[in-house]
């Protein structure tokens, strides 16, 4: 009979909702964050829907020969890139150490493969892919292509099963990079900043540094999460900015069309983790 | 009112808005895809009765955090909430009997919600978009165009759904 009484006035039923919203609003971010990985974890089949369409459509496109030859030709040339920073790094690191032998840099810690499950949108060039803490992946390790050639964003946010990875196209993504011309072993560093298009750009440089298009990009060695230089992608314009004519305005075009990504490869660090997992 | 036509309704464009399957039409380099729980908003919020309105407006923005991008819940829900009591209440002066002051709403509808959702995402999550604007926008001319044919959907549905017509729910001329 309680039951039957029982009545919300609008009133009643608006401030409910409101409330609710307000405390989801104000729930710390990894709580709600939560709610939103389940549904996309439940629903990933579905969400895929379309997914492969999407990637036909871009690949049946007049000339498709060429695309093909050229996608090889990136790979070839990502490859040659990489193996050409570390050989530059190696050399380096020989003439430092001399007759000790040192340990060499590592390609990388380790790697997590990891299939893409939400693709690119309007309002930001994050993917989500189907790994997260379980596979030790952390907010602010480097991703890479699926080819694992070139470093194609930052882990941003992370469940136990799933992971946001923040684009470098991306407008609120920042990278420090080095740029670096054939043939030469100078370095130019810089911060790389998402335009939230296809490219990216590369601000307070002074106009005195000798850059041109063409030059390479690679993403800096960090302490704990990248161990060598990895091609990021190659500079095409170089003019001074408009605000500040003393310095450059560079923009670089990522090696990595991300919008065709269907895997990718988290770098994770901490082997010691993984070998203890793996004997679990 | 069946509640459980508008669940399955709202599911499905749920799944739309969250999924792949609208980036087969998405354009420019900034993947502008049209948003289809906003003309859901417009519709309900507009031919239901108060109390129904209230339900269905912060269920469709409950929604929309499920779908959005930045993983943030609430903004959505509190926008489209009262966006969507508001124009429940203002239901009775407004006649949209064109397909175009429908679209117009529906633009309009989008920029008010989603702008200020996406300023409580920025607060939440402590960044900006130089671009939004021209993003939002985008969509929100994108969604206007696709409006009429959703409105129209729904319109069809409208007997599943146990839906009385009313004066915002008439057809196209």
């Amino acid at each position: 009979m309680a039951g039957r009484n029982f009545h919300f006035s609008n009133a009643s039923l608006l401030t409910s909702f409101l409330i609710l919203a307000l405390i989801l609003l104000l729930l710390p971010q990894r709580i709600t964050s939560g709610v939103n990985h389940l549904f996309v974890d439940v629903f990933k089949p579905v969400l895929e829907w379309g997914r492969d369409v999407q990637m036909n459509v871009i690949r049946l496109r007049p000339g498709q020969e060429k695309i093909v030859n050229k996608a090889d030709y990136d790979k070839l040339w990502k490859v040659y890139k990489n193996l050409h920073a570390q050989l530059l790094d190696l050399h380096a690191d020989y003439e430092k150490v001399a007759a000790i032998r040192s340990s060499l840099p590592q390609f990388y810690s380790g790697v997590v493969l990891a299939h893409v499950t939400g693709a690119p949108s309007s309002y930001g060039h994050e993917i989500i892919i189907n790994r997260g803490s379980e596979s030790l992946i952390e907010p602010g390790q480097y991703v890479l292509s699926s080819g694992q050639n070139s470093i194609i964003g930052v882990v941003r946010e992370v469940s136990e099963q799933m992971s946001r990875v923040r684009l470098l196209t991306d407008a609120n993504q920042s990278l420090e990079v080095r740029i670096r011309r054939d043939h030469t072993d100078k370095d130019i560093g810089g911060m790389m900043f998402g335009t939230d298009k296809t490219a990216c750009k590369i601000n307070m440089i002074e106009c005195e540094q000798d850059i041109q298009t063409g030059d390479t990009v690679y993403a800096a060695p960090q302490a704990g999460k990248l161990d060598i230089p990895i091609v990021v992608g190659e500079v095409v314009e170089v003019r001074p900015d408009d605000l500040h004519p003393l310095l450059w305005d560079v923009t670089v075009e990522p090696v990595e069309d991300m919008s065709r990504l269907d895997s990718v490869a988290v770098i994770v660090t901490d082997l010691t983790q993984i070998a203890s997992e793996e004997k679990r | 009112m069946r509640w459980f036509s508008f669940i399955t309704i709202l599911f499905g464009a749920t799944l739309l808005e969250a999924g792949d399957l609208l980036n087969v039409f998405a354009v420019t380099g900034w993947y502008v895809r049209p948003s289809i729980l906003i003309t859901l908003l417009l519709y309900y919020s507009l031919v239901c009765r108060y109390d129904e309105a209230i339900v269905t407006s912060f269920f469709i923005g409950f929604a929309a955090d499920l779908a959005s991008h930045a993983g943030v819940m609430g903004p959505h829900m509190l926008c489209y909430g009262i966006l969507g009591v508001i124009l429940n209440q203002t239901s009775q002066m407004i006649i949209m009997k064109r397909a175009i002051y429908k679209a117009s709403f529906v633009f309009l509808a989008y920029m008010l919600a989603e702008s200020a959702a996406n300023w409580m995402e920025n607060i939440k999550l402590g960044e900006t978009r130089e671009d939004m604007m021209s993003i939002l926008f985008l969509t929100a001319l994108y969604s206007a165009v696709i409006s009429p044919l959703i409105w129209s959907v729904l319109s069809a549905l409208s007997g599943w759904s146990n839906i009385q017509k009313t004066r915002a729910d008439w057809t196209y001329h």
